[in-house]
């Protein structure tokens, strides 16, 4: 029978440690407990630089986590350092343990934000006064310094990992060229996850497509012009699973979408070419037209698909009549209603979830037709975001029939009287001036505005829904802009509910723009009712906030 | 099913139950249904009951897959597993031993987060103590693992 810790394989040990990964002082403490435990943690401590960020401040951690890095470099590194006037001094000699070896996260913008610090703060001292008259020799001096800091550092990262996970390029690096670093070639081998962006020089991507060939993970930043490089990188990869783009129009003077239509045709036509195995894709930012629609259409093994633009991307969804047999999550900031009811009716049968962003629409007359195409193409959903004013029951009755197990139901209210409005949100902001004069003379109990969808309405319908479907897996509510809050009403079926003993535990979520048109009394009101019917256990849980993430 | 556990008890116990150890489920699928009861040598039978009680209380459970990506919380252990795990720390680590050599993944999570939630927010004295751990640094070996990380160290 064991009866102490030290008869542990350090694989147990390792996982526990695994679920003190963001707690630094918990695990700076197993660190110190003895060797075992300290071999042990320091892989978890310094196999991601995000960590360095700590819990602090980098005034306080910069130059600890330098000082500790200074001592593992190689002694020419330290030579070439010490000339500048970069070092620390330590009392010992050599480090316990090669924590450079341990990296297996290596995030740009983390070694950079540390070098920026030391920079700054330390190692401006040792600037010669020659320089100083002059501001402009004082910023070369230093980015000079800068660049060696992070070179050497580098050097050090790829020499002796022997198995990066995940890398970070980041655009103030395209002059550290790191596929050409010694030890590049291992160190990048295994590599699962790179961010990157386009602005990196094509042949820094050519050396990397040599040996990065086993990238699951792509996220392109900033992605403002096409790159050969990071076309061939695409390319060559084997088992790529997951492309997050975020197209950026900022270096652009353009007037017509369409004139950039297509612009970045390598890096789409390289993205067409991972058809094979790509399974999530990720596209949004600013130039939706840059990449074109043939290429997200030829992704027919898609089983995720988020478009995020501010723009109509109405005719991105059409992307040329194609089929995506295998989706199940649709995500969209914006639903353009006209086209998603195409695309649902063509592509809803495996579809799990469809969510949107800010559920926002002009056409109000399409919800209908929404809601139906739902229930006859998607009986497999499991989250769902729709419409709901007063009128909509008994679509959402036969939504919840034809698809018995939705758990999440987002609905947003809205009042298809405003169908006038061209702009819905200059039709949310009306409603919300609308609703402060008339706040004035209210009482808790009762928000009676003929703009807002009906709740007490919403409540009937899900009592109806669990009586006749025994069935019934909802159990999550989400509720989006304006409703009129019953409490006396929703406290009457929350009893009622309990007094039927119903099967699901309700769980209910309101969004900021749903309560920011309240006063603070308002919803501290709100706030201390769900406080109070989740002490009674009227529901399981609630969540007031636009950041509650209540999703998968 | 028939297990044995290291004492020869026997214990009987539903084909769904079983298979929430992959261990189990790849015996049974490459034997097929047999009468023979299955061995387990490194489990004892006060052990093999915690974690049949466990299985038969979560045997309704989703097969969740192993995402790289999902962050390790320790913080989202409901009641029954709670309860489940208010046991002596002999007997827990001998449940995520278990747990390990018979690959119940969602239990060897909720033991190993207990543990976690024992360490949690303690200095490594108060760490040596509660495990009855021996410190076998030198001084001058602690103050330099000390110095290398105090990057991460409370002020």
């Amino acid at each position: 029978m064991i009866k102490t810790m030290h008869q542990f394989p350090p694989e147990i040990l390792k996982e526990i440690f695994e679920f003190l990964q963001n707690d630094l002082f918990s695990l700076h403490s197993c660190i110190l407990v003895n060797r075992q435990w300290a071999r042990i943690a320091v892989e978890i401590l310094w196999r991601d630089t995000s960590q360095f960020r700590g819990q602090y401040s980098y005034d306080y951690s910069a130059p600890k986590i330098f000082n500790t890095l200074f001592s593992c470099l190689p002694n020419d590194s330290k030579l070439l350092l010490k000339e500048r006037g970069i070092s620390f001094s330590s009392k010992f000699n050599s480090p316990i343990f090669d924590y450079a070896s341990l990296c297996r996260d290596l995030k740009s913008t983390h070694i950079n934000c540390m070098v920026d610090y030391l920079i700054r703060r330390y190692f401006r001292n040792f600037i010669r006064p020659t320089y100083s008259s002059f501001r402009s020799s004082i910023n070369a001096v230093s980015d000079y310094d800068r660049f060696l800091i992070k070179q050497e550092l580098y050097k050090m990262f790829l020499v002796r990992c022997h198995s990066l996970k995940r890398l970070e390029l980041r655009i103030r690096d395209k002059d550290l060229p790191l596929p050409f670093f010694k030890g590049a070639d291992i160190c990048f081998s295994n590599l699962y996850e790179l961010h990157c962006s386009p602005i990196i020089p094509t042949t820094t991507y050519y050396r990397m497509a040599q040996y990065c060939r086993n990238l699951g993970k792509l996220t392109i930043e900033d992605c403002c012009s096409d790159n050969d490089g990071l076309a061939t990188l695409i390319q060559v990869q084997s088992n790529l699973k997951f492309i997050k783009i975020m197209a950026n129009a900022s270096n652009f003077n353009f007037n017509n979408d369409i004139t950039f239509q297509g612009r970045f045709s390598s890096i789409s036509f390289a993205i067409s070419s991972q058809s094979n195995s790509l399974l999530y894709f990720y596209i949004g930012g600013k130039l939706m037209n840059a990449i074109l629609p043939e290429s997200i259409g030829s992704l027919i093994n898609l089983k995720s698909l988020n478009i995020s633009f501010h723009e109509n991307i109405d005719y991105l969804l059409m992307f040329s009549n194609s089929n995506f047999p295998f989706l199940k999550n649709l995500e969209l900031k914006y639903p353009p209603l006209d086209s998603l009811i195409y695309f649902i009716s063509r592509n809803g049968h495996n579809l799990e979830n469809i969510y949107f962003e800010m559920p926002c629409t002009k056409s109000f007359d399409l919800i209908p037709l929404y809601n139906k195409t739902i229930a006859s193409s998607c009986p497999n959903l499991r989250y769902l975001s729709t419409w709901f004013y007063d009128t909509d029951n008994k679509d959402l009755f036969q939504i919840f029939h034809s698809c018995p197990n939705i758990e999440l139901l987002s609905v947003s209210g809205y009042n298809p009287d405003n169908n006038n409005n061209h702009n819905n949100n200059n039709n949310l902001n009306q409603n919300q001036n609308q609703n402060q004069n008339q706040n004035h003379n209210h009482n808790h109990h009762h928000h009676h505005h003929k703009n807002n969808a009906n709740f007490n309405k919403f409540l009937e319908l899900i009592d109806q829904l669990e009586i006749s479907l025994p069935n019934l897996k909802l159990n999550k509510l989400e509720f989006i802009f304006h409703w009129n809050l019953d409490f006396i009403f929703l406290e009457k079926f929350l009893y009622q509910r309990k007094l039927f003993n119903r099967k699901n535990s309700l769980s209910f979520y309101f969004q900021m723009s749903f309560d920011h048109y309240l006063d603070e009394n308002d919803s501290d009101f709100l706030l201390f009712k769900f406080n109070q019917f989740k002490k009674l256990g009227l529901i399981k849980n609630f969540g007031i906030s636009k950041y509650d993430n209540l999703r998968l | 099913v028939k297990l044995t556990s290291s004492e020869g008890t026997e214990f009987i116990i539903d084909r769904k139950v079983a298979e929430k150890s992959v261990l189990l489920k790849n015996m049974l699928e490459d034997v097929g249904e047999s009468d023979m009861a299955i061995p387990l040598p490194n489990v004892t039978g006060p052990i093999l009951n915690k974690v049949i009680d466990y299985c038969t209380h979560h045997r309704d459970d989703p097969f969740v897959s192993q995402e790289d990506d999902s962050k390790k919380v320790s913080d989202d252990i409901d009641d029954w597993d709670a309860e489940f795990c208010k046991v002596d720390q002999g007997t827990l680590f001998e449940l995520i031993l278990s747990a390990n050599y018979l690959d119940i993944k969602p239990l060897l999570d909720l033991t190993c987060k207990t543990v976690a939630n024992m360490i949690k927010g303690k200095t490594p004295d108060e760490i040596r103590k509660t495990f009855n751990i021996t410190n076998d640094f030198t001084p001058e070996e602690e103050e330099h693992v000390r110095k290398e990380n105090e990057w991460c160290e409370e002020r």
